[in-house]
């Protein structure tokens, strides 16, 4: 599941389904992909045009199209056996557990902090994996949380950040390349959790920082309780989760 | 006793350079002081900070040679 058809959804899209994900043979173009291997795509967003620098699945001619349509197409245009599954529309606490429940592995490619919050708790209390991915500027972040138990985003950073302490995406800008290279790591590895290759970022943030080809990472604090956090499923559901760059929209 | 501290994200923004190194501070508290003083808007910025490549969250001793870097949250996508 890729959480964000954006410049890192775009980027890791076509990498995993250029590694195959999604590759089976029971049939072209099947959208209905419950019962098999499939990748998902969820983002409520439309393609503008301050996003083609840094979002490649989409041209000038997409603008205003859905981006999970869009992409849907492009991945079908470049392996017709590749399936997909799309969501157009925001994620939020009482659709959230449903649709994780269908993949073993999530890429947190959002772009606000109220959905990497959300996503991150879920994650914690449904036992999977994430792929964490983000972005500013030159600069890029990745690392592998929940998996056998290793800590969550949250450990790194516990306290969401006020609105107003953080650069907007707007006001910090990305270049399209730092998006592109942290989204090919995204996909490297949700491949390797999945074919049981190398060593995942697990509990680790690896940054990037482009100007000055730095590659430097850490890892998570030892302690993997989260008493801040909702303690089940139930709690989950009613949970509130704060707004970032982006406010998560209704 | 030269400390290597790395920055990322605004942080190396505020201060204009990828790296410091300070001389003589006992712990990660007294690093934190002196960079508040230098840089008096790091006070409004969220950070992790690592030592030895560890994310710590409790004042630490430092030792020579330690390297501590200062990681912002990104949210963009």
């Amino acid at each position: 599941m890729v959480i964000g058809a954006g410049g890192l959804g775009s980027a890791a899209l076509q990498y995993l389904a250029a590694a195959g994900v999604g590759d089976t043979d029971a049939g072209a173009g099947d959208t209905d992909a419950d019962d098999a291997g499939h990748l998902g795509i969820v983002d409520g967003d439309s393609v503008s045009l301050t996003d083609l620098h840094r979002q490649i699945l989409y041209t000038q001619a997409d603008i205003g199209e859905l981006k999970v349509v869009k992409a849907q197409a492009y991945l079908r245009r470049f392996n017709p056996r590749t399936r997909t599954k799309t969501y157009p529309f925001w994620l939020r606490t009482h659709n959230l557990l449903d649709i994780l429940s269908g993949y073993d592995i999530i890429i947190d490619a959002s772009d606000n902090f109220g959905t990497r919050y959300m996503v991150d708790d879920a994650c914690r209390l449904m036992g999977k994996a994430i792929v964490y991915g983000s972005v500013s500027r030159f600069e890029g972040q990745v690392g592998v949380f929940h998996m056998q138990g290793s800590p969550g985003y949250w450990a790194s950073f516990p306290d969401p950040p006020h609105p107003s302490s953080i650069l907007s995406c707007d006001e910090a800008g990305v270049l399209g390349v730092v998006a592109g290279i942290t989204g090919n790591l995204q996909a490297l590895e949700a491949i390797k959790i999945a074919t049981g290759l190398g060593q995942p970022l697990t509990g680790k943030i690896l940054s990037f920082q482009a100007l000055y080809h730095e590659f430097y990472d850490i890892s998570s604090p030892d302690d993997t309780s989260r008493k801040a956090g909702p303690q089940d499923l139930e709690s989950f559901l009613t949970w509130t989760y704060p707004d970032g760059c982006n406010q998560v929209p209704d | 006793m030269s400390i290597k501290v790395l920055l990322f994200g605004q942080i190396m923004d505020l201060t204009q350079c990828p790296s410091l190194t300070l001389e003589d501070l006992p712990d990660t508290d007294s690093l934190k002081d002196i960079l508040l003083e230098r840089y008096p808007a790091l006070s409004t910025l969220p950070f992790v900070v690592s030592l030895g490549k560890k994310a710590i969250s409790t004042n630490t001793p430092l030792s020579p040679a330690s390297v501590v870097a200062l990681l912002p949250p990104f949210s963009g996508g």
